[in-house]
Formats: C-alpha cells, sequence, structure tokens
C-alpha cells in the first residue's frame, strides 16, 4: 500500500525494515518537524549534541538530535536497498500483486471442509496474509507438517492472545506474502493442506 | 511420517487423557511462546504416584510428552517421577525434536513437578 505521510497528517509514523524485504534490527520513525522540534531527545550520545559547556549543552539540529551514537550502519544500508528496490516495482502494484494472491488463497481454503479462515474475506481490506486453522490439528503441527513440504508459514498467537482468546484457539497458522509469492505457490500450499490429516 | 510412529499414535489415542476423581495433586501450566496447555491430575498413595491423567489443549508433541510421562510416573515413587527428566521422555518418542519444539517436550515435565510441589511432595 502506498503511504503519503503529509497527506495522512500524521505526526508520527513507524515501520521497521524486516517487513519490507528489509534487514532485521531497523526501522523508521517518521515525525513531523514541527512535533520534533518542540520535542527533547530522549537519548544521549554521539553527534546529538551540538556543543557542550560544563553545566548545558546545545542539541544538534533535526534529525541528529535523535540518532545518538553509532548506528547500525549496514541494516540502514541494507534497508536503504529495499526502500529503492520496492519504490522501482511501485507500491500500487505491488499492493495489487499481493491482493490478487490474496484473493486466490482465500477462494482455494475456502474450498477445504478442514480448514477454518479468520479474518475479512473481502481481500481489498486485507493485508497479504491469511490466517487459518485446520480441523483437528494444532497450529504448531500444521507449521511443522508444512514446513516438511517447504512452505514457510508463522503459527502461533501472533503477539495477539486476547484475540486468540476470543476465537476460542489456542493460535492461528498464518501465510504471507510478497512481492516474489507467486500463484503457483498458493496452490502448492492449500495442496499440501488438503493432504496434511494423513501426514500426522 | 511426521514426527514418529508413537507420536501420531499417542496424539490420536492418549491413554491418559482425562480427568481422575478424587485427585490429590492437581497442577496446569502454559508455554507462553506456542500456546500449549497441560494439565496434570496425580492421586498420591504411600509416597509415590499411584494413578495420572493429562488434560491439554496442545500440539502432537506435546500432548504425546505428557500421555508418556502419565504413564511412565503411575507407580513410581515421588523421588523417581522427579528424576525423569527431558532425555527419558525423548527416547520413548523415538523423534528428533529440533530446538525450538523442545518445550512441547518438557512443559509436562514442569507440570509433574508444579503437581507435585503443589502438595509439599516434593523436596
Amino acid at each position: 500500500m502506498p503511504v503519503n505521510v503529509q497527506r495522512l497528517g500524521a505526526d508520527f509514523y513507524a515501520f521497521s525494515g524486516h517487513k519490507m524485504l528489509g534487514p532485521t534490527g531497523v526501522g523508521v520513525l517518521y515525525g513531523r518537524r514541527a512535533v520534533l522540534e518542540r520535542l527533547e531527545p530522549a537519548w544521549g550520545g554521539g553527534e546529538m549534541i551540538k556543543e557542550v559547556w560544563i553545566d548545558h549543552a546545545q542539541w544538534n539540529d533535526l534529525p541528529w538530535r535523535f540518532e545518538p551514537g553509532t548506528p547500525p550502519i549496514a541494516p540502514i544500508v541494507g534497508l536503504g536497498a529495499a526502500v529503492e528496490y520496492l519504490s522501482e516495482v511501485g507500491m500500487e502494484a505491488v499492493g495489487a500483486h499481493e491482493q490478487a494472491l490474496c484473493r486466490l488463497t482465500l477462494e482455494l481454503l475456502a474450498k477445504n471442509d478442514d480448514v477454518i479462515i479468520y479474518g475479512p474475506r473481502n481481500p481489498e481490506i486485507k493485508g497479504a496474509v491469511v490466517a487459518f486453522n485446520v480441523r483437528g490439528l494444532h497450529p504448531h503441527d500444521v507449521a511443522h507438517l508444512l514446513d516438511q513440504e517447504g512452505i514457510a508459514v508463522r503459527a502461533g498467537h501472533h503477539c495477539a492472545m486476547p484475540l486468540m482468546r476470543r476465537l476460542g484457539v489456542v493460535g492461528t497458522v498464518r501465510a504471507s506474502f510478497s512481492v516474489h509469492t507467486i500463484p503457483g505457490e498458493i496452490e502448492f500450499l492449500t495442496k499440501a493442506l488438503s493432504n496434511l490429516n494423513l501426514m500426522l | 511420517m511426521l514426527y514418529s510412529s508413537v507420536i501420531s499414535e499417542r496424539f490420536r489415542h492418549p491413554r491418559f487423557f482425562g480427568d481422575l476423581d478424587g485427585a490429590d495433586a492437581v497442577f496446569e501450566d502454559v508455554n507462553p511462546l506456542c500456546g500449549d496447555r497441560v494439565r496434570i491430575q496425580l492421586k498420591l498413595a504411600n509416597g509415590g504416584i499411584a494413578d495420572a491423567r493429562f488434560k491439554g489443549d496442545s500440539c502432537a508433541i506435546c500432548m504425546a510428552s505428557a500421555d508418556l510421562l502419565a504413564e511412565m510416573a503411575r507407580g513410581r515413587a515421588v523421588d523417581e517421577a522427579l528424576a525423569l527428566g527431558p532425555d527419558d521422555l525423548l527416547t520413548r518418542l523415538g523423534a528428533t525434536i529440533r530446538p525450538s519444539r523442545i518445550t512441547c517436550v518438557t512443559l509436562p515435565l514442569q507440570v509433574l513437578k508444579g503437581a507435585l510441589a503443589a502438595v509439599g511432595a516434593a523436596r
């Protein structure tokens, strides 16, 4: 989904690198200039000061004021490469691709009576993830079984235990897609799921 | 075969799943990482475990581990039961369990120890 922070009028906007093809341990916190100018730095360190006296200091300009110490240079360069790549592909195109995969997944999974799908069925209001369970199987067993087939999914409570309680499940399996995912892989996933009960 | 024939069999047809009327010790715990939940009920007599049952909302590995542990604990002196460790279960489970799933094997052990501790049977 293309995001325009100015049009959103957001004071702050955060995102993490590893969720957009970038390295782990790096992310971005956008702050509107007017808001950042009113903020005191939370951390001290190299590059966040302009001048220091024995009893006071003058903070550096934006954005250095909020970037103290030695940054994780390699991950930041990696994230930059990811941003460049995605900008080249175009986030509109990324969104359309993922939505088509999401639609296909929902369609194919709905044909399997043993699969319970969670969340909205309308791909237009969904991200590129589909959460589901297989009747009679624990999500972690499903993930393990799929892993044996070469399919990587996430299983568990997805940092949302109260939601799992509300749904009355211990967890769910979650398939997610990216720019590299192709429709054939979705068919591979749904085919593997239809054979699962025989495997355990 | 995904894990092992023992795990499949014990998951599909656990022998010690259920409640124990008049249990002397009951304990339940969860694995916060994966949401596995195991409850163990024990009947104690003459310094030993006369009977054991488990209940759980958990994966196949954890279910099989709990079922085996209930079987292995029955008839054992408390001290012997407390000495049971992951290796005893892994040998019987007959599967290679990867490190990320090892807590599925050990949760029942933790619950058994908790049950014995709760009634002061564990020293």
